[in-house]
């Protein structure tokens, strides 16, 4: 900071207060009129003005509102230490926050925003912001992407970050370099996946020859439990499955296939099904009959030691929608990785327990089974079980997925050596070692390697050879130690501008979670990116590549918090539709596909606070009361009605800023603020009073705010955030509309008044009130991506660039596709 | 004289998924197989600390009067036979808001987000003895947790340590030995990671010429791991050609989703017996044995209880249970010799049982609900803190003075002002 930028704005108000012949704060209305005229040019001066005329009425010494004393504050710079809290008066001036209603006097609109341009300014220096971008290592997302593409493995199953740590997040966001930690715990096991990652791609050995599987009913050899043992009670022509795949049921396991399949490979698994009973008149089973029946094919290693249910290494690998037209043989090509046994289930099936719910069936539709061995005695519970429930299922109505034969065939290789070995080490032999460390490396490092950069593994490999290790043995250990070098774990960049591979390192890591392509690559080497248009038409080309998807996904779950789904399940007994059609499954899903929409069709980003669409599978359309949507996948559906419709008509957010118990209209409330206005209030003070949750009756959770608001301290904070979050009390902690609390039977009354004095009546309002703030809410939206596209949180100092993006998607439309490729091309992308 | 343990007892608490105890005869001559160093130095401390995430129902924890006479609400009446084995406190906390995160500081006094701030970060009392135990058994620390975690443990590094949730798992490691072939691999997996992290150290120098000034700060991270790593191989190689100890114990059946209290109590009194670890910490985030408690919900629906009568009882049934075990676990202790020679364990191994959130219903991080039993300190009272402002004490006082017990040499442990004289009597 220079010298002259260490004058302290008291220090010019006392000079300015000297040539007006006045002493400090004590002015005259007349001078305050003056000094803040709105037509006057605007300089230091004159911001200091505008500030003493409009906030310190409040802000000022000796009880500054909310602890803000701008009397102190020394001038707006980027390293300045008051940084944020310019920052914080950019933003509530420009959101029309503040002055407070209650204020005296109010500026004029267009003055408020050049005094924010004039602050934006002030806190951008020239290059102040040379390495906004700490150095940050791959999460682990990104580190399973590159060994897929490095090594160009399937990793639909294989996993080799499956026993990493969590990755920590810094304000939603995975990839942010301040916040990912390299640990021991991390290093230990980075040590252990790249072994595993090159066995991997090496497939070492001959080619195994593929081998042919068939099975026939039962499938269930052993232990299959009371339903199959049940079944083949009536037939050995086929084996059913009569739940969606749940706990311990929902399971057709190929028991011959003990030990699961012997090696990694392409396998070809043909299943002679049939779909049964969709048609159903069984009410009870809430099992849907618009959509078909879908058979799944999910698989899971045998090293679970337990197949007959949900498995940790589960992974659903096909699915398919079964005709009504009798049975058919369904064919799927799937990758399988070596201990892993294919199970068939019913994706969309009933969830129920399946003998238990047909007892109570059968008394309601096949009363005359219900009594058919009067005075018999029994030999103990199951053998009644067995014959009664043999008779059940003679007659039972309910949809089914009926298997008659399973063929497994594989494992087969396109070519062979595989493409992953072949890839690793050249086609020549014999090898030549430093050759292929060297090529690996390369591609390892995304960039040329420096002059001897990789000797101290290339002497490692030479001490192990003199020790006597063969040389596939000395080859993994050199492989494995590319792979656990900070070259390869790391993205760094030099500061400054980056150069032409770190900038294809930020491409790709943006938009795909992943090391850059063969063609981004070779465009890096020829130095064609940093050329007019070099990064969007690559940009472009990356988006359409489904390899995108890692952007959608993962930067809509940091931006709207989507991650914490299911870390507090819902309560089973109040949301029992959550369990039944394993909603928790789609909710992200619809927040993906949305998004995704808007990037695809270059929609407008208002979409995001309104919409008069929806995209939806079967499920949410049913929660949502949308008519005529089967299938899993997600469909573009007009909206039933306002209370649906942009992000805050979406489950997932809904249930993200809920705990699954009860919801919170402060913790909503907080969530718009940061997420969509980009206004994170302060967290509260220590020792603060927390509020104590009274669901009784007594009083409802307004109430207990207007007590809590009463404390000033409090206040200042929930008079900006509570308003935010009453009318989003309509939902209930899964999204569901409701007009009552279901614990105390209090009617929920969603009204409340926006900071600016805007009285919202319900959700409606509240959307429409953000539609009117579309150019703050474009300027949080442009934050998140620049944080997710550097990795690197937004600083004061980026201010003024990202209000010159912002008014640029304003003139292109504020089209997201647009604002994407807005970012790409910012000076924000291209500098550290 | 074996420790005999109450089968019944221990099969109620278990549940019917458990085939055979764990602790049901573990033996004596265990002892003498697994204690490295039984000599004429003073015998080693232990620490084990239980943390659960939603707090302790406080009218039901905090007895009304302070001192030796005090009433036992229900949720201390399990304890009442240890009564004079332990000491309870109220109004110790850490003085940090931000409910589920400012829990995270519980055995730290430090909030994750606010660890770059402190000179150790917000590493948690038991790595702090954990490092001072160092190669001197074969696991330094034996990090556990039931259903999950919530993020008790932390490192120096303010890494999060990742708790065993499988108790097969936490088994093997502890007690069963690895065949000759596998011995022989893990040996040799072990030389390479060396060879590989000396190989690495010379990658990271030049890496390290590729940075700048900020980022060299971020990439001692990695270094610090090279080294930590290095070392963690170096005790992995020093006990890998030593026996591990021989217990008559069956390895539990069942995986993660069927542990109970019990079970991971009896492995963590065995781990102590056999001198395995000197440290160990226990996460309960299930209520555990949901069957025998008769509970629809779960325990997070409990702890919003929303002052409704019926989540009340589920909450207390939860909690209840929790110091049930734990008072059977100070059974164990207190009638298993220990290893040394001298005394029965609970002589030698402080106990801390409690939570970062004081209510669970309001998410406050105050008043915590804490309980210190075991080791050489003076028992069986209620010491009321200060509840004014101005005048409270910090929980980490209580900590340094269970880690200067527990052998360390040290003034101040995160946010300590002093030490907790009245434990010392």
């Amino acid at each position: 900071m220079s010298a002259a930028r260490a004058h302290s704005l008291v220090a010019v108000l006392a000079l300015t207060g000297a040539l007006l012949g006045a002493a400090g704060f004590a002015r005259t209305n007349a001078e305050q009129e003056e000094a803040s005229d709105a037509s006057a040019p605007l300089d230091r001066e004159g911001v200091r003005a505008f500030m003493a005329t409009y906030c310190f009425e409040c802000h000022a010494p000796p009880e500054p509102k909310g602890d803000h004393d701008f009397t102190q504050l020394g001038d707006p710079s980027p390293s300045a230490a008051d940084a944020a809290t310019w920052a914080l008066v950019c933003e509530q001036l420009s959101l029309g926050e503040m002055p407070p209603r209650k204020a005296k006097q109010h500026p004029e609109r267009e003055r408020a925003s050049e005094v924010v341009a004039w602050i934006s300014g002030a806190l951008a220096s020239a290059d102040a912001h040379a390495s906004r971008a700490q150095l940050r290592r791959l999460n682990a997302h990104e580190y399973r992407n590159t060994i897929r593409d490095l090594l160009a493995i399937d990793t639909s199953i294989f996993d080799p970050t499956r026993d990493f740590p969590p990755d920590e997040t810094h304000h939603g966001f995975v990839n942010v370099g301040e916040a990912l930690v390299t640990s021991s715990f991390l290093l230990e096991q980075d040590l252990v996946a790249a072994s595993s990652s090159i066995e991997r791609a090496l497939l070492a050995g001959e080619r195994p020859e593929p081998r042919s599987y068939s099975f026939a009913p039962p499938f269930m050899k052993w232990g299959g439990g009371l339903l199959p043992e049940v079944v083949r009670m009536n037939t050995s022509a086929f084996e059913e499955i009569y739940t969606r795949p749940m706990g311990l049921y929902g399971y057709l396991v190929p028991d011959e296939l003990e030990g699961g399949v012997p090696h990694a490979g392409e396998y070809v698994m043909r299943i002679k099904a049939a779909a049964i009973g969709r048609f159903h008149p069984y009410a009870a089973l809430h099992n849907d009959t618009l959509e078909p029946i879908r058979m799944g094919i999910a698989a899971a290693s045998s090293a679970d030691g337990h197949l007959r249910g949900k498995s940790p290494s589960e992974v659903r690998v096909a699915e398919f929608e079964l005709g009504d037209d009798g049975p058919r043989v369904y064919e799927a090509r799937v990758w399988l990785e070596a201990g892993y046994v294919p199970r068939v289930t019913y994706d969309n099936g009933p969830s129920v327990m399946p003998m238990l719910e047909f007892f109570n069936l059968r008394a309601k539709h096949h009363p005359e089974l219900v009594d058919l061995y009067p005075g018999r005695q029994w030999k103990d519970d199951s053998e009644r079980l067995f014959t009664e429930g043999a008779d059940f299922l003679r007659v039972y109505a309910g949809p089914r997925v009926r298997v008659f034969s399973i063929e497994l065939e594989g494992p087969f290789y396109p070519t062979w050596p595989p493409a992953s070995r072949t890839r690793l080490l050249g086609e020549e032999q014999p090898i030549d070692l430093a050759a292929t460390f060297t090529r690996f490396a390369d591609r390892a490092f995304r960039r040329p390697l420096d002059e001897g950069e990789l000797d101290p593994i290339l002497e490692l490999v030479e001490r192990e050879r003199v020790a006597g290790a063969s040389e596939l043995d000395a080859l993994r250990t050199g492989l494995a130690a590319i792979l656990c070098s900070p070259q390869f774990l790391y993205l760094a960049a030099t500061s400054g501008r980056l150069d032409e591979h770190e900038l294809a390192a930020r491409l790709s890591y943006f938009l795909w979670s992943s090391m850059p392509d063969d063609e981004l690559r070779a465009l890096a080497d020829e130095g064609a990116l940093s050329k007019p248009d070099g990064l969007r038409k690559q940009a472009e080309r990356m988006l359409a590549d489904p390899r995108s998807h890692a952007f959608v996904e993962h930067f809509t779950d940091g931006w709207l918090r989507l991650n914490q789904i299911g870390s507090m399940p819902p309560d089973p007994e109040r949301f029992p539709f959550y369990y039944r059609s394993d909603m928790e499954l789609s909710l992200a899903k619809e927040s993906h596909a949305f998004f995704g929409h808007l990037l695809a069709e270059n929609l407008d980003v208002g979409n995001f606070l309104d919409s008069d669409f929806v995209l939806v599978d079967s499920v949410l359309a049913r929660f949502y009361g949308v008519p005529e949507i089967a299938g899993s996948a997600f469909q573009k559906a007009p909206v039933p009605d306002r209370r649906r419709g942009g992000l805050l008509g979406q489950a997932s957010v809904l249930t993200a800023t809920a705990n699954g118990i009860d919801t919170s209209p402060v913790i909503r409330g907080v969530w718009v603020l940061e997420n969509l206005l980009g206004t994170p209030p302060k967290p509260p003070p220590p020792g603060v009073a927390a509020l104590d949750p009274d669901t009784r009756g007594a009083t409802d959770i307004r109430a207990q705010l207007a007590k809590h608001r009463a404390d000033e301290s409090c206040n200042s904070c929930h008079a900006k955030i509570d308003p935010m979050g009453f009318p989003l009390e309509s939902y209930d902690p899964i999204g569901g509309w409701r007009g009552n609390y279901a614990e105390s039977g209090l009617v929920v009354d969603p009204s409340s008044q926006a900071p600016d004095g805007t009285a919202l009546r319900h959700v409606g309002d509240l959307k429409d009130w953000l539609l009117a703030h579309k150019a703050q809410f474009a300027r949080c939206l442009t934050e998140k991506l620049v944080t997710y596209a550097t990795g690197a949180p937004v600083e004061p100092a980026d201010r003024a660039e990202v209000d010159a993006l912002v008014e640029q998607l304003a003139q292109q439309g504020y089209g997201l596709r647009s604002l994407v490729l807005l970012v790409i091309e910012s000076e924000l992308f291209a500098r550290k | 004289m074996p420790p005999s343990i109450d089968r019944r007892l221990f099969l109620r608490a278990a549940g019917a998924t458990l085939a055979l105890p764990l602790f049901e005869s573990a033996l004596p001559r265990a002892s003498a197989a697994g204690f490295i160093g039984a000599s004429a130095t003073p015998p080693p401390k232990r620490l084990v600390c239980v943390g659960n995430p939603f707090g302790m129902y406080p009218p039901a924890f905090y007895p009304a009067e302070a001192g030796a006479e005090y009433v036992a609400p229900a949720l201390l009446a399990p304890l009442e036979p240890h009564r004079a084995r332990f000491t309870l406190f109220s109004h110790l906390d850490h003085a940090v808001s931000g409910g589920h995160d400012g829990a995270r500081a519980f055995l730290s006094g430090v909030r994750p987000i606010h660890a770059g701030a402190m000179p150790e970060r917000n590493i948690t009392i038991d790595q702090k003895a954990a490092e001072f135990v160092g190669a001197a058994t074969r696991v330094p620390v034996l990090n556990l947790c039931l259903g999950g975690t919530w993020e008790m443990c932390w490192t120096r590094d303010a890494v999060r340590v990742p708790p065993i949730g499988d108790p097969r798992r936490a088994f093997d490691l502890l007690f069963v030995e690895e065949s000759v072939v596998e011995a022989t691999r893990l040996g040799q997996a072990l030389d390479r990671d060396q060879s590989i992290l000396d190989a690495l150290r010379g990658q990271a120098r030049a890496f390290e010429q590729r940075l700048g000034g900020e980022d060299r700060c971020k990439f001692e991270e990695y270094l610090a791991a090279v080294r930590d790593v290095e070392k963690r191989l170096a005790v992995s190689e020093a006990w890998l050609h030593e026996p591990k100890p021989e217990v008559e114990a069956e390895r539990p059946e069942g995986g993660a989703r069927t542990a109970q209290l019990a079970l991971w109590f009896d492995l963590i009194a065995l781990a102590l017996q056999t001198d395995s670890t000197r440290v160990a910490t226990l996460e309960i985030t299930a209520p555990g044995a949901t069957n025998s408690l008769d509970l629809a919900g779960s325990y997070h629906k409990y702890s919003h209880h929303g002052s409704q009568p019926d989540l009340i009882d589920g909450l207390m049934r939860i909690e209840r249970y929790q110091t049930v075990e734990l008072a059977r676990f100070l059974d164990v202790l207190a009638r298993t010799p220990d290893p040394s020679g001298e005394g029965v364990l609970l002589d030698h191994t402080m106990v801390l049982f409690g939570s970062g959130l004081g209510n669970g219903n309001s998410h406050s991080c105050l008043d915590l609900p804490l309980l210190v039993a075991g080791g050489r300190f003076k028992h069986g009272r209620h010491v009321a803190c200060p509840a004014e402002a101005g005048r409270r004490t910090p929980l980490c006082n209580l900590y340094l003075t269970l880690l200067q017990e527990f052998g360390l040499e040290i003034e101040s442990f995160g946010t300590s002002t002093g030490t907790m004289s009245e434990l010392l009597g």
